[in-house]
């Protein structure tokens, strides 16, 4: 009798669980839902298809970690999602013979912005993270559409001082056709004229960075070099001249 | 040597060319909005007047007659209109958020606004492009 009570507890526990977790990953989706997004064939009047045709194709240079999407893994310390927050995905890795699941969460409205923005610039993923995590990640986020081909990973940043730096001219020498998009201002340092800052996301599903950026990049794609507008940053950070051992 | 290599002087009237064109096509996207919300609003409209024709019906009605049925015929025969109403009305507003809809351009240009303040930029409601002085701390 004791056992049958206890299956079927086990049982209703298992029915509640699957329930709260399905009711978190549907309350999360309408939270991400967003009725106005943005028409990716707004139509050109003459003179900006002209002007389009002009100017060069520009390349856009998208970071990872906290800027597309945000991850974590069991062995994490500080927990920066709330426990309980469903993943999107997970992926498996091996980093020095250890295997390391990682729980990924995608910033809101990831996959539409790359389907948009994919249509405009030629996109380049450049994290500081491995190779290995960095290409499982890519791979996901790409869902085979072939839009995310070119990537560095750690081994193409410059060692600084203080932190990973990415170097935009190892891209394309010509920098008035390149733009980064990065949560960290350190990670351009070099580059302050290129780059294109973006809050840092963890897990807020209310989050719009990305939407209010897609009339942005529309507009970005006309000029002849995108340093006319993005050297107008005020985040970056100061360009250290030289550095000085003491 | 290399480092000043990188930072090439900018070339004023490439810049101002550059915004120039750069403010033509925000115009752009937020005028191509201005259509599809005007109908949206023109939908709302509609919906608004259906939902006070049912009501007026049901103040109208002097004479209320008392009849034992029950609650699913009552909405699916005498309250048809009513419940079809409500249903629209859910599905206007929760599936396909009219009430954002209608203020469609409003939402880009807000958006707008916040992807361009750490440019030192903004614009108003039709796109048109606010260039403020761009303040950056210049370390000495």
């Amino acid at each position: 009798m004791t056992t049958i009570a206890q299956s079927v507890f086990c049982f209703l526990a298992g029915f509640f669980n699957f329930f709260l977790l399905y009711f978190r990953k549907t309350s999360r989706a309408y939270c991400k839902y967003q009725v106005v997004k943005y028409h990716s064939n707004i139509p050109m009047s003459p003179l900006t298809t002209h002007r389009l045709l002009t100017v060069k194709r520009k390349i856009l240079v998208l970071d990872l970690d906290e800027t597309l999407i945000h991850s974590h893994h069991d062995g994490v310390l500080r927990q920066t999602v709330k426990p309980g927050t469903p993943s999107d995905f997970t992926i498996r890795v091996v980093i020095d013979r250890h295997p390391v699941k990682f729980s990924v969460h995608e910033r809101p409205h990831v996959d539409y912005f790359l389907s948009v923005v994919s249509q405009w610039y030629e996109l380049v993923v450049f994290t500081a993270s491995m190779e290995v995590y960095g290409t499982s990640v890519a791979d996901r986020l790409d869902r085979g559409r072939g839009i995310l081909k070119r990537r560095y990973f750690r081994q193409h940043c410059t060692m600084e001082v203080g932190g990973y730096t990415k170097d935009l001219s190892a891209i394309h020498p010509d920098l008035s056709s390149i733009c980064i998009l990065d949560n960290s201002p350190g990670a351009y340092r070099k580059f302050p004229h290129n780059a294109i800052p973006i809050p840092s996301w963890f897990s807020d599903p209310n989050d719009t960075c990305l939407l209010n950026l897609l009339p942005f990049l529309d507009a970005l794609r006309f000029t002849s070099d995108v340093r006319s507008v993005l050297s107008r940053n005020m985040q970056a950070l100061p360009e250290t001249q030289s550095v000085q051992y003491y | 040597m290399a480092i000043q290599a990188r930072r090439m002087p900018e070339d004023p009237s490439t810049a101002c060319e550059d915004l120039k064109f750069f403010e033509k096509r925000l115009t752009e996207v937020i005028t191509y909005m201005g259509p599809t919300c005007t109908r949206w609003r023109i939908a709302i409209v509609i919906f608004a007047v259906l939902v006070g024709v049912i009501g007026s019906k049901y103040f109208a009605n002097e004479k209320i007659e008392i009849f034992q049925i029950p609650m699913i015929d009552m909405f699916l025969t005498t309250h048809l209109d009513f419940t079809l109403c409500f249903f629209v009305g859910l599905l206007l507003f929760a599936v396909f958020g009219v009430h954002r809809r209608i203020v469609a351009p409003t939402i880009v240009a807000r958006r707008c606004r916040d992807a361009l303040s750490p440019f030192s930029l903004s614009c108003d409601h039709n796109g048109k492009l606010i260039v403020k002085p761009a303040v950056r701390n210049s370390a000495p």
